[in-house]
């Protein structure tokens, strides 16, 4: 009978040992880290580029459905090509009608689109599309559109001719279309945050494109950490890192949709005044701010601005920082900039 | 006395080396586990409905080169070409044949989560762990 019950409790006793031991070393870890570190991901193909979303502080992945919608839903609003979608409708309207009714959240992007323009005084001109659609960048043929119908389409800019009143749009001339290209990326990720947060989210990464918008911090509470990349015409390297907790970084540069011909880069950042690309000595601008769209109208913004004055826009920002390379590749910080940087 | 003292050292002997055969057996269980590569490289394609197939998985310790075809979205278009090169930890497309090569210029990623993206040929590669 002792005996029985001795053995009994040291098989206990074992079973015990093992389990703990293997709860401890083994187990234990692996289900900690896939709750700590391993966010739900998903990676998708819209807005003329790649969306990936990830989201380290839950396993809902309608979560993740619901966010790659909502991303659909808004391409669907603001593409330029998508023949259903409402900015394609006030591209091709009829030549009798001038004012329009525009969803509210249309209105939104179109009112963010439109400060941008004023600020930069038409160096950034959302009605830039008589010309941007003019060049292709992404076809690879690389095709210098005829010098006459780049003049033909810059006499068509002009974002004075657009005049938002709530949610009313009026075109003060028959010529003018929308290109929206340079901001809807950035409202859309902080559209998706928006829905991320009111869901719960503390903690995700939303990348459109290589524009990133996080939300939070890791679940660790450190900074997420964002490669600044140095682009070069065959590759590009990562020159610093950015630790960013709930922040935007966008950059606009002259090799990410572009071609040569003869040995000069046309890239897809276009001047409006002379309907080809800004070549005033930078390659890229890189901008941190709390709103994506901000960050991307502000990209584009200072990169046409050129290095003086668009520094200069920066640093008359509240809680906007900038990164920007010339050709030489000199790195400019603005101001508070580098206290981001870890490396 | 001397006899309880030899039974019960016995019964310890037993009990002690239980308790070690069941300690070897969890270790070898975790250096299995863990001695497995932490991390791999994933080549995915994402069709038109948004559903993603893993089409490979390497180890990122393996040394190698990999031909990536994808099928052309246009049926007239000639298929996707991506060579994966896999060295020291770190991996890369070397060749696409994509209009604007933006995998290529994108460089060399090893840490878990960076990803390298063809949007002609909707290719993922990326880092990722177990």
């Amino acid at each position: 009978m002792n005996k029985h019950a001795f053995w009994r409790r040291s098989i206990a006793a074992c079973i015990l040992a093992g389990i703990s031991l293997f709860g401890v070393t083994g187990c234990g870890n692996l289900t900690l880290a896939s709750k700590s570190s391993d966010p739900i991901q998903r990676t998708d193909f819209l807005l003329n580029t790649f969306v990936d979303i990830k989201i380290y502080d839950s396993d809902d992945t309608t979560i993740l459905d619901d966010a790659m919608a909502i991303c659909k839903d808004y391409e669907s609003r603001f593409s330029r090509t998508i023949e259903s979608s409402e900015i394609y409708e006030l591209n091709h309207r009829p030549a009798d009608q001038q004012t329009f009714e525009l969803s509210d959240e249309t209105a939104r992007l179109l009112e963010i689109a439109l400060r941008y323009c004023e600020v930069s005084d038409g160096a950034f001109d959302i009605t830039i599309e008589p010309v941007s659609s003019l060049w292709d960048f992404t076809s690879g043929e690389a095709v210098i559109p005829a010098a006459s119908d780049i003049d033909a389409a810059v006499r068509k800019t002009g974002y004075e001719n657009l005049v938002l009143d709530g949610n009313t749009l009026t075109f003060l001339s028959p010529d003018t279309t929308i290109d929206l290209g340079a901001i809807a990326k950035g409202f859309i990720a902080d559209e998706i945050k928006d829905y991320l947060v009111d869901a719960g989210v503390e903690s995700a990464v939303i990348n459109l494109g290589g524009n990133v918008l996080c939300v939070g911090e890791k679940p660790d509470g450190s900074a997420f950490k964002i490669g600044l990349q140095k682009p070069f015409a065959e590759t590009s390297e990562t020159f610093a890192t950015a630790a960013i907790k709930d922040m935007s970084v966008v950059t606009s540069g002259v090799y990410e949709r572009h071609f040569e011909v003869d040995g000069k880069n046309y890239h897809h950042i276009l001047d409006p005044k002379t309907g080809y690309p800004y070549n005033n000595g930078l390659i890229s601008v890189t901008i941190l701010s709390e709103s994506s769209a901000d960050g991307d109208g502000l990209s584009t913004t200072c990169f046409s601005l050129g290095l003086e004055d668009g520094m200069e826009l920066v640093e008359s920002l509240d809680g906007v920082y900038a990164c920007f390379i010339d050709e030489e590749y000199n790195v400019y910080y603005s101001d508070g900039m580098e206290e981001f940087i870890i490396d | 006395m001397n006899e309880k003292k030899k039974s019960l050292g016995k019964r310890e002997i037993v009990l002690l080396g239980a308790v070690l055969a069941v300690a070897l057996v969890f270790y070898l269980v975790n250096q299995i586990r863990y001695s497995a590569p932490a991390a791999f490289v994933e080549i995915s394609i994402v069709d038109e409905n948004s559903n993603r197939t893993v089409l490979e998985k390497f180890p990122l310790t393996e040394n190698l080169e990999y031909t990536i075809t994808t099928e052309p979205m246009n049926a007239e278009e000639p298929d996707g070409i991506n060579q994966l090169v896999i060295q020291d930890g770190k991996a890369w497309i070397s060749e696409a044949n994509c209009p604007n090569h933006d995998c290529v210029k994108k460089g060399k990623i090893s840490q878990n989560g960076e990803m390298l993206v063809c949007i002609p040929h909707r290719l993922t590669v990326s880092i990722v762990g177990e």
